[in-house]
């Protein structure tokens, strides 16, 4: 009789713990998995999405969207993918998230859509700036398209989806008016923003800075990127007739180039920026507020 | 023979189980709350001490909704919604405003000022009028911090109304 009942018993759980194990699986496999090629854009996405979607990102913080080679793991990761999200502008160097996506069939949406991009002129070459993310005014078009693409793929979620981003949108807009509190703090003839690459030029253009950089647009080969010794000399005559007081190095760019500057010019490094990362999980930069508020706080403290 | 006996038992207890877990009946539904409409026709008068401009961080779907300077929601209803600059000091009048009740009627207003107001402090005064004449109680100030937006609720409460005279009953 015990032997009836213990085997009536592990039935019955067995039974029950299959049926619990069969609900958690079919939860975790509604979720949609969204992936993005940069730090910033699985930000805005894990702020819209919230729980309700899995957002995976290509690069890695600290690493260069212009100069990064895909690896075989990140075509298995885009594979996963409902849906891709890239930066455009040519962002991603030889358009790599754009032919991850392709290869494996999967929709793609381009955050940049809608953004009035400023026009670099690069020895006589027009090309696009793709570090549109740095004002916050263009981050909300960001999460706007991120939104909408969202919305198309799980109309379910609609209230979640809006509700998150209306709370994001507040969040940025509350951090651009508190950046403009702390740049009036700087001179406007001492807003002059030294960085080691052309990656400033939105955020220059909203908060009153003037950008020079030694390296262009992008830190690869593309037209109007990488450093030309004009370009150099250029900063560092800058640096000495505005008489800057420190210049900036960036967490994804090599600082070498930055240092001999500076020892050129006879200035201070002034700290490190996020530019086209954002900081690894744990530090202040893991978000895009974060990122934002740390390099307003690096730069004030360097050039007050 | 004992493990078909098993097997049978087993069969109707999970069997049972499993039918209890998927026909059990749904709790009954909580009692319907029912709102009485106020008397009187009510009207919301909104005064900005500040210009207002559309709002470049609003959320937007691209279903043509333009962004918005102020919106005013009675019970998460927009009962206005500007999208055009308005003057400081302008009152923006909305009449007859529906969907007040008799009870507790919460309001939430979001009014956007122009990018270039960094470090002022706005405000922007709210007041209900019924038949025209002001409430008492019904107006209110809501401040933003420096730079932001003004955006907050008030809460209007219209008392039940007065039952009638004994002598009114009785057509004296």
């Amino acid at each position: 009789m015990n032997r009836l009942l213990l085997l009536l018993s592990l039935m019955l759980c067995a039974t029950l713990a299959a049926r619990a194990g069969d609900d958690h699986e079919g939860a975790e496999k509604r979720k949609l998995v969204l992936v993005a090629s940069t730090t910033q854009i699985a930000d805005f996405a894990r702020q819209v999405a919230g729980d309700r979607c899995v957002v995976k990102c290509i690069l890695a913080p600290g690493a260069d969207p212009h100069t990064y080679s895909p690896k075989p793991s990140d075509a298995e990761t885009v594979s996963t993918a409902d849906l891709c999200l890239q930066n455009g502008l040519h962002l991603e160097g030889k358009n790599w998230m754009a032919t991850l996506a392709e290869k494996a069939g999967k929709p793609i949406v381009t955050c940049t859509d809608g953004i009035e991009p400023l026009v670099l002129d690069e020895g006589g070459e027009k090309v696009s700036d793709p570090h549109s993310w740095f004002s916050c005014e263009n981050a909300a078009l960001y999460v706007n398209n991120i939104v909408k693409a969202v919305l198309k793929l799980d109309p379910d979620g609609k209230e979640q989806y809006i509700a998150r981003a209306q709370l994001y949108l507040k969040q940025l807009k509350v951090l651009d008016a508190w950046i403009r509190e702390q740049f009036n703090a700087i001179a406007p003839e001492r807003r002059i923003l030294v960085t080691s690459h052309d990656a400033f030029n939105y955020f220059s253009k909203a908060y009153g800075f003037r950008n020079e950089a030694p390296v262009g647009w992008s830190t690869g080969s593309e037209v109007g990127g990488g450093m030309t010794p004009e370009r150099r000399r250029k900063v560092v005559e800058s640096i000495k007739s505005f008489g800057v007081k420190a210049i900036f190095v960036e967490t994804s760019v090599n600082p070498k180039l930055i240092r001999e500057i500076a020892r050129e010019a006879g200035v201070e490094v002034g700290g490190e920026l996020y530019s086209d990362s954002m900081g690894a999980a744990g530090t202040a930069g893991e978000t895009y507020v974060g990122m934002m508020r740390e390099n307003v706080l690096t730069i004030v403290h360097a050039l007050k | 023979m004992r493990i078909l006996g098993a097997l049978l038992a087993w069969v109707v207890i999970a069997g049972g189980v499993h039918l209890y877990l998927e026909r059990r009946a749904p709790p009954p539904p909580p009692e319907a709350y029912v709102e009485r409409k106020a008397q009187g026709v009510y009207a919301l008068e909104v005064t900005p001490s500040f210009g207002l401009a559309p709002d470049a961080f609003a959320l937007d779907l691209g279903d043509g909704d333009a962004k918005p300077a102020l919106v005013v929601k009675l019970k998460g209803k927009e009962v206005l919604r500007e999208t055009k600059k308005l003057e400081a000091g302008k009152p923006v009048l909305v009449s007859p405003l529906e969907g007040v009740v008799i009870g507790l009627n919460e309001f939430y207003v979001s009014a956007n000022p122009p990018a270039d107001t960094i470090n002022r402090a706005n405000a922007v005064r709210v007041r209900v009028l019924r038949d025209g004449q002001a409430l008492d109680g019904a107006e209110q100030t809501l401040w933003s911090v420096a730079g932001t937006a003004v955006e907050g609720t008030f809460t209007l409460t219209v008392p039940e109304p007065a039952a009638p005279k004994e002598d009114d009953a009785h057509g004296h």
